[in-house]
């Protein structure tokens, strides 16, 4: 699994805006109004997400002896 | 930018976009803002051109081009074929099986399987699972399959074919294999048509499936047999496959692997479960017990639709909590955790199967706590 910050709106942001035109706020003023950490912190992140190359189970360790 | 590294297939859930990109056979998960800047990456022909197509969307050029550079390791990433020793033969080669000491002969959905291995310890990675459906029908099997070591590989062949073949140390993919083979076998399904096997177990009630998913160690398994003691039946545990042509969750016959820090939960719920007998496996005093739950109902349910997940965490101290969640908590470990088909068409089944799927989280260490909750997913599904 790997995972990569970036540093755009993060997705409960995106949800409260969504759901609240009235106090809308551009990208520009929301990270304005973060100061200097909006460049600085990680608000949001994305995923690559690699599923396994073959069928596995994940049974008890049964130990040497093959 | 070449079109080649573009996704194949982009489906909208509930607060994500799910990507999916056929090079590498990964998924991508963006917030949707995140995804509308994405998009207009894919669009721009150059860094400028993302530039100028963003400029109203971000504060200054500096953040677009960290920006910039990010989607670009993004696709990049997303591009790249993984790789692992382990192969699936799609010649089916044919094969000398060596001679095998040890046969067993199972019976389910009406088959008998014949299986053969080539040591204890080989056996001791399949037998005590499926103990429960051993049969003493052994003459006309139908099907064979052949378990055995050759130099540093493990194998699986039918009566003269290669199947599989994996290094020692990856036994559990060769666990995984086989789960698929006796699954496809006793469903009589095509090979190829399967999407998915997830490391999930799957519970039915009411003609609901609930999926069961977690890190392991999270107690999938336990709250599996409490739940099957609780009026929910099992149809699969730590394996659960799903077959693309009708996107349903089908029985793996394996029993509930109970390890020993659970058994003190269980004694309440299991009938006899001391009498259950323990597992031990070479070198390891691990005496992991396997359960087979009784069916109440007279009818074995062998598949199913589904369309809850939830993801699942034992807690021994702090508030137990069972919420709606959104899809990304519980894919992150899904998607790492499960086999899904690198076919295109098979891809797009699976987002699409995503949409309409509802999540949970269940945080628990008292165990009417998470049947009731689980409970209440059934009556409101």
């Amino acid at each position: 699994m790997c995972f990569i910050l970036i540093n755009f709106v993060p997705i409960n942001d995106c949800r409260m805006k969504k759901n609240n035109t009235q106090d809308q706020i551009t990208r520009k003023q929301a990270i304005k109004k973060m100061g200097k950490y909006a460049t600085l912190t990680a608000l949001g992140t994305f995923m690559i997400l690699n599923p396994k190359q073959a069928h596995a189970t994940s049974p008890p360790d049964p130990g040497g002896g093959f | 930018m070449s079109t080649e590294i573009f996704p194949i297939h982009i489906e909208r859930l509930d607060q994500t976009y799910a990507i999916w990109f056929e090079r590498s056979n990964s998924y991508v998960i963006l917030s949707i803002e995140n995804f509308e800047l994405f998009n207009l990456f894919l669009k721009s022909k150059s860094k400028q051109g993302f530039v100028e197509a963003t400029k109203n969307l971000v504060p200054n050029t500096t953040d677009v081009g960290l920006l910039h550079r990010e989607f670009s390791q993004l696709c990049k990433s997303a591009n790249t074929p993984q790789y692992l020793y382990s192969k699936f033969s799609l010649s089916h080669e044919a094969i000398t099986i060596p001679n095998l000491n040890i046969t067993r002969f199972y019976k389910y959905n009406n088959f008998v399987i014949e299986v053969n291995f080539s040591s204890e310890t080989i056996e001791n990675l399949f037998h005590p699972s499926l103990y429960y459906i051993e049969t003493n029908e052994t003459s006309n099997p139908d099907a064979i399959f052949n378990v055995f070591k050759n130099g540093e590989k493990l194998v699986l062949a039918s009566k003269h074919q290669l199947i599989y073949e994996c290094l020692v140390t990856e036994y559990h993919f060769m666990q995984g294999h086989f789960a698929m083979e006796l699954t496809n076998f006793v469903h009589q399904k095509s090979k190829s048509h399967w999407l998915a096997s997830f490391h999930a177990s799957t519970i039915v009630k009411d003609n609901k499936s609930i999926m069961l998913m977690g890190d392991s160690g999270n107690g999938k398994s336990t709250l599996t047999a409490i739940l099957t003691s609780n009026g929910f039946e099992l149809l699969a545990d730590d394996f659960t496959p799903m077959y693309a042509d009708d996107l349903k969750l089908y029985k793996y016959p394996n029993a509930i692997s109970i390890k020993p820090g659970a058994f003190d939960a269980l004694r309440e719920y299991i009938d006899d479960f001391a009498e259950i007998p323990s597992a031990f496996h070479t070198n390891k005093q691990l005496g992991v017990k396997y359960l087979w739950p009784k069916v109440n109902s007279a009818r074995n349910i062998i598949s199913a639709s589904c369309r809850t997940i939830v993801y699942v965490k034992y807690i021994a101290h702090g508030e137990q909590d069972f919420l709606k969640t959104n899809e990304e908590k519980v894919l992150k470990t899904l998607i790492p955790d499960s086999w899904t088909s690198p076919k295109p068409d098979h891809a797009k089944k699976f987002l699409s199967w995503l949409k309409g799927i509802n999540f949970y989280e269940l945080y628990y260490n008292d165990n009417d706590f998470a049947v009731s909750s689980l409970n209440s997913t059934v009556k409101t599904s």
